[in-house]
């Protein structure tokens, strides 16, 4: 929480909701605090990972919010098989062959619930 | 602009924060020169916010508030600005190297190939910048993990394609290839291994055994 008041002066409404520029210090949070825990010893922290959109046109910021608006809304309708695996994904900071692991699942089977689950969500890929 | 492009899964990886450090900075590397991957890993990051949001409430002790209000007038800590408009090379690049890709202690692989190490602190995977002289060849081979590649100057083709500065190739321990520089100038990458290389054609074989991840 502390952390979200020091940095609450780069928050910026128009680029992203509350709730994802949070999640993401927490994340950041996390992962130091790991690297710390681990001694591992890097130059990097994991804010200079993180890179920002920026000088997006007006319709490009409405078009980000719109999205943001309709993944919360869909959240909720996830079927729990796929919410349980972005919730290892996201709040446990599991990579793919980790949530595998521990769900006991093959790795194939957690990769198509994570596109299924960001298909339902609408996530905007312009590819694949 | 860049054509090839982290996977999906990649990019969801590390919005989420869970790719290894060295890994992360090639993607991120990778998103500072790439719009389009950036809008999607925003996204991806939103599905975080959004989850964030859907858990449930939990108690913490009343003294918590207390402690943390009365914290609220320490030092904030030092910030970085993401990004470099004015140079090329990315900015989280430009702090791990310090100085010019020429002052860079280069080891000499073979005749086209230079290989700098650079310390992210990851200690399992191999963070280096690969130097191949212009319409030099690496010889064909294999990982026996994955490679990640960015190019940040030059270009090469590996006979599938080509690639220029910005691009993102992800290779797995399956694939064989024998990638050229680009005729007109040296081609530098960036690479992120998780194993050694291993040679495939006779004559350069028996460089395997002094080929040795080199983590730091």
């Amino acid at each position: 929480m502390l952390k979200v008041w020091q940095k609450a002066s780069g928050f910026n409404p128009e680029k992203a909701a509350a709730s994802t520029w949070i999640y993401t210090i927490a994340r950041n949070c996390r992962t130091d605090m790991f690297r710390r825990l681990q001694k591992f010893d890097t130059p990097l922290a994991a804010d200079d990972l993180n890179i920002e959109l920026e000088g997006e046109e007006p319709f490009t910021v409405l078009h980000t919010r719109r999205g943001s608006d309709r993944i919360k809304d869909l959240m909720g309708q996830l079927p729990p098989d796929q919410a349980q695996i972005l919730a290892k994904v996201y709040m446990e900071g599991k990579s793919h062959s980790e949530a595998a692991a521990e769900l006991d699942l093959p790795l194939g089977t957690v990769k198509s619930r994570v596109r299924l689950a960001i298909q339902k969500l609408q996530v905007q890929m312009d590819r694949q | 602009m860049a054509k090839h492009h982290p996977s999906n899964d990649l990019l969801m990886e590390h919005a989420a924060g869970s790719l290894p450090v060295a890994q992360a900075a090639c993607v991120a590397a990778h998103l500072s020169y790439c719009e389009r991957c950036r809008r999607t890993h925003d996204q991806l990051q939103t599905v975080g916010g959004a989850m964030l949001e859907r858990l449930e409430p939990v108690a913490v002790p009343e003294a918590l508030l207390d402690t943390v209000l009365a914290r609220l007038d320490d030092p904030a800590p030092l910030t970085y600005s993401g990004q470099t408009e004015a140079s090329e090379l990315p900015g989280l690049l430009q702090r791990l190297i310090n100085k010019d890709f020429g002052q860079l202690v280069w080891n000499r692989v073979t005749r086209a190939l230079s290989v700098s190490y650079l310390s992210t602190g990851d200690t399992s995977h191999e963070f280096a910048l690969l130097r191949i002289a212009a319409g030099g060849r690496i010889p064909e081979h294999t990982h026996g993990g994955s490679e990640m590649t960015l190019v940040l100057e030059g270009g090469f083709s590996d006979g599938r394609d080509s690639y220029h500065p910005g691009d993102f190739i992800f290779r797995s321990s399956e694939d064989t290839h024998a990638p050229v520089a680009l005729d007109g100038e040296d081609c530098i990458c960036l690479t992120v291994l998780d194993a050694p290389l291993r040679f495939t054609s006779w004559q350069h074989r028996w460089l395997n055994p002094f080929l040795k991840l080199r983590a730091s």
